[in-house]
């Protein structure tokens, strides 16, 4: 070979080279985190993050086109200031009716591998088909989804950035869509300020976070929340599944109407408390208003028939059926979730809607 | 005229109770434990057939420091049914694998292999499906860990329901 198409070769390999890479690396999203949140993280492997998908999946999150009505998007059930979720008992969706569960916080996403009250979706990516289809929320199959993006000026561009190329499908829809929500990380809370030394909490707030870390023990007359024991560690989340005794026989059986089994009747996913304070109403159908209401229940009205086994006899007096707390040690775990309000993540101008800066 | 309606419509109310009944049951699943992932069988087994194999008993205190006798089959024991490379197979590669213990509220738990094979330890490790005598209750059943000797208990799982052999990657 002369030394002229050996140029050429070269010029041409490492040209594909180039588009080839282009194509498959886009820049990577940097994630990042405290180590104490460990780093067992869900992210397939043939759906990497990476800036120009985040951002594509963030336009989508805020995209009305995505519903049968134009009207609706991810955000309209889950609002930035109120940490992702939208302040309603139930959410109403494109046709009106109501959702039949509580809408959920959206927040540390990246470590959960089983979305929903009763974890039936495996993975982000599956879990976003689900709000996109159902005719209560947005109403819209994937596939007139797709098209009707192929059809706005913005979007093939948008899809080439991430994908490569600009083929707008259903999988892409979703892959980014999930993109974008792992990035939703809060760990700038006041409570993680605590955890790296940099904050000093209140006398009330270290009352509240030793209670809520001690196991009730009154024969040693050690008092105590144990809300630790299933809403405990630096995440304040532990992907479990429950019965917190809010009735005796539940007209939604959570886990138990997919497994079948009468010992999950009432299960339900133990959710994160991150930013708690503003995520009211609480619990899947959202039958608390307030955090105060939400320590009545575990400590006078906890329901036993089908009570997780973490909270039948954990109690502060001896053969008590729920936790008798007193109205002052209420008061301090409600001011420890408190501190767990990141005002930095509700704020972060990367999560907001891009269209209304 | 009115006894016959009333008696019509009793046993049209005891016929649909009858019929309400037999569903329920018929929907009510019984609790097991599927043991899986690296094994020559996959096998289900319930706490009646954990009867039917050799037993093993573990004392211990509860939260209450009340003292409980646990019975049930020898972790070792099921996983040998089920084909799991123990013994003289648990080497090389194989030293890799792991026990992944699930229960139904989602806890999960691992063990060594080494751990759990009577070949290679003589701490005892059991799936008690018995507690004091009497079958689980729901709230710690079908099955649960109980290991001989446990200073912390934490690996104590119940409400056990899969136990999957995995390598380590
Ligand atoms: C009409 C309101 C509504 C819309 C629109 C909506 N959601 Fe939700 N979202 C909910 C409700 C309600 C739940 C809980 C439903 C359940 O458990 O059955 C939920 C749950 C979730 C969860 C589970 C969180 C967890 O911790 O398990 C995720 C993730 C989520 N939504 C993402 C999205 C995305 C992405 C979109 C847009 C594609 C979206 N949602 C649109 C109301 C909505
Ligand atoms: C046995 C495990 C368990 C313990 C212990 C426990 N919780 Fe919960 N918690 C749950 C489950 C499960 C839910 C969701 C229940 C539902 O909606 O049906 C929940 C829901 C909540 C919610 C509502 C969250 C939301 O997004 O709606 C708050 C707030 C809460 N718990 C606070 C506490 C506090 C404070 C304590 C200690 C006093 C505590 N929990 C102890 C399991 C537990």
């Amino acid at each position: 070979m002369n030394s002229f198409a050996k140029v050429i070769t070269t010029l041409i390999g490492s040209f594909t080279l180039l588009i080839w890479v282009g194509k498959l690396d886009p820049a990577p999203y940097p994630l990042t985190y405290p180590s104490n949140f460990g780093n067992r993280i869900s992210i397939p492997q043939n759906n990497p993050t990476t800036q120009a998908g985040v951002y594509l999946g963030r336009n989508l999150f805020y995209e009305p086109l995505l519903s049968a009505n134009n009207k609706i998007s991810c955000g309209s059930c889950h609002e930035q200031k109120r940490a992702f979720t939208d302040g309603k008992v139930f959410s109403s969706g494109v046709d009106g009716t109501l959702t039949s569960r509580n809408s959920m916080a959206l927040v540390n996403l990246l470590w959960a591998r089983r979305f929903f009250w009763d974890g039936r979706a495996t993975g982000l990516e599956a879990q976003a088909a689900f709000p996109l289809s159902d005719p209560h929320e947005m109403g819209q199959a994937l596939t007139v989804s797709a098209a009707k993006l192929r059809q706005s000026p913005k979007y093939p561009i948008l899809f080439q950035k991430a994908f490569g190329d600009t083929a707008i499908t259903v999988n892409r829809i979703t892959m980014a869509i999930s993109q974008f929500e792992r990035t939703l990380i809060s760990a700038d809370s006041p409570y993680d300020r605590y955890l790296k030394n940099t904050y000093k909490p209140s006398p009330i707030e270290l009352e509240g976070m030793r209670l809520f870390n001690t196991m009730p023990q009154p024969r040693k007359k050690i008092r105590g929340a144990d809300c630790a024991h299933c809403h405990g560690g630096a995440k304040t989340y532990l992907e479990l599944f429950h019965n917190n005794g809010l009735d005796e026989i539940s007209t939604d059986k959570g886990i138990a109407a997919i497994t079948g089994m009468d010992s999950d009747h009432g299960r339900f996913k133990i959710p994160t408390l991150r930013n708690i304070a503003l995520t009211a109403p609480y619990m899947h159908d959202g039958r608390f208003n307030s955090l105060q209401q939400v320590l009545d229940h575990y400590s006078e009205h906890l329901k036993q028939k089908h009570l997780s086994p973490f909270l039948k006899g954990s109690s502060n007096k001896i053969g008590g059926t729920s936790l008798q707390l007193s109205a002052h040690e209420k008061k301090a775990v409600i001011a420890f979730l408190n501190m767990l309000t990141d005002t930095t993540f509700i704020h972060n101008p990367e999560f907001s809607n891009p269209n209304h800066p | 005229m009115k006894t016959t309606k009333i008696a019509l419509l009793t046993s049209l109310l005891t016929i649909a109770l009858f019929f309400s009944n037999s569903k329920v049951n018929a929907q009510a699943k019984t609790a097991s434990a599927s043991i899986k992932g690296e094994v020559k069988s996959e096998l289900i087994l319930t706490p009646t057939d954990v009867d039917k194999l050799p037993k093993t008993s573990i004392s211990q205190k509860d939260r209450t420091d009340q003292e409980h006798t646990y019975s049930g089959v020898e972790l070792g024991l099921v996983l040998k049914n089920a084909g799991v490379t123990l013994a003289e197979e648990l080497k090389g590669e194989n030293l890799t694998k792991y026990l992944l213990v699930e229960a139904s509220d989602g806890y999960q738990v691992i063990f060594s292999l080494a751990e759990i094979d009577p070949a290679f330890t003589s701490r005892k490790i059991i799936l008690a499906n018995r507690k004091d005598d009497k079958l689980l209750a729901a709230d710690e059943g079908p099955f649960r860990i109980i290991i001989e000797g446990e200073k912390r208990k934490p690996r104590n799982a119940r409400q056990v329901i899969s136990l999957t052999v995995k390598f380590a990657n």
